[in-house]
């Protein structure tokens, strides 16, 4: 997968519910209690990449071993992050007085945002190991 | 407390995967872009 597919088929597909709740809010009445971010969907993202690294470093052969351990590594301590904070998301429906939702949120986007640098290291790595073997 | 906490356990996971991403950024950049150039005989 070439780093212009990764972008339209994982982050772009993966900021699906975001784009959507924004255009849902932008139809919506401005009386509609409807958040414009949420936790939820940004605790997606992050999922649907980290997922996403760990699928594509399985298919290839041709990396480093260690640097493929690594970045699996990596990639399962944030499943487990963001199933983590999935989670959270859920109690902080079933009992909202308990959960800090603003914390929760912040919480997503900061690792959300570091699964995306990571993710975008390892897909960049690959195109380049595949681009280097069809050139060699 | 609680904030200390969150702060720390979300501080060392972000910081490692970002500090991962970047040090691959910076090594896939060296090592193999260099090369291909090379061989392109763009460098």
């Amino acid at each position: 997968m070439t780093l212009a597919k990764w972008f339209v088929y994982t982050v772009l597909l993966a900021l699906t519910p975001i784009l959507m709740r924004l255009l849902v809010v932008g139809l919506s009445t401005s009386i509609a209690p409807i958040r414009w971010l949420n936790e939820t969907d940004v605790i997606t993202f992050g999922l649907i990449l980290a997922i996403t690294n760990i699928s594509g470093l399985e298919g290839d052969t041709k990396s480093d071993r260690d640097w493929k351990s690594k970045q699996v590594g990596v990639s399962l301590l944030n499943v487990a992050a963001f199933a983590t904070l999935f989670a959270v998301s859920l109690f902080a429906e079933i009992a909202p007085a308990n959960v800090s939702r603003g914390r929760l949120l912040a919480v997503s986007v900061f690792l959300a945002a570091g699964c995306a640098i990571h993710s975008y290291s390892i897909w960049e790595r690959l195109a380049a190991i595949r681009t280097r073997s069809r050139v060699a | 407390m609680s904030l200390a906490i969150v702060l720390a356990v979300t501080g060392v996971i972000g910081a490692l995967t970002i500090g991962v991403g970047v040090v691959t950024i910076v090594e896939t950049r060296k090592r193999y872009y260099h090369e291909y150039l090379e061989r392109k005989g763009r460098k």
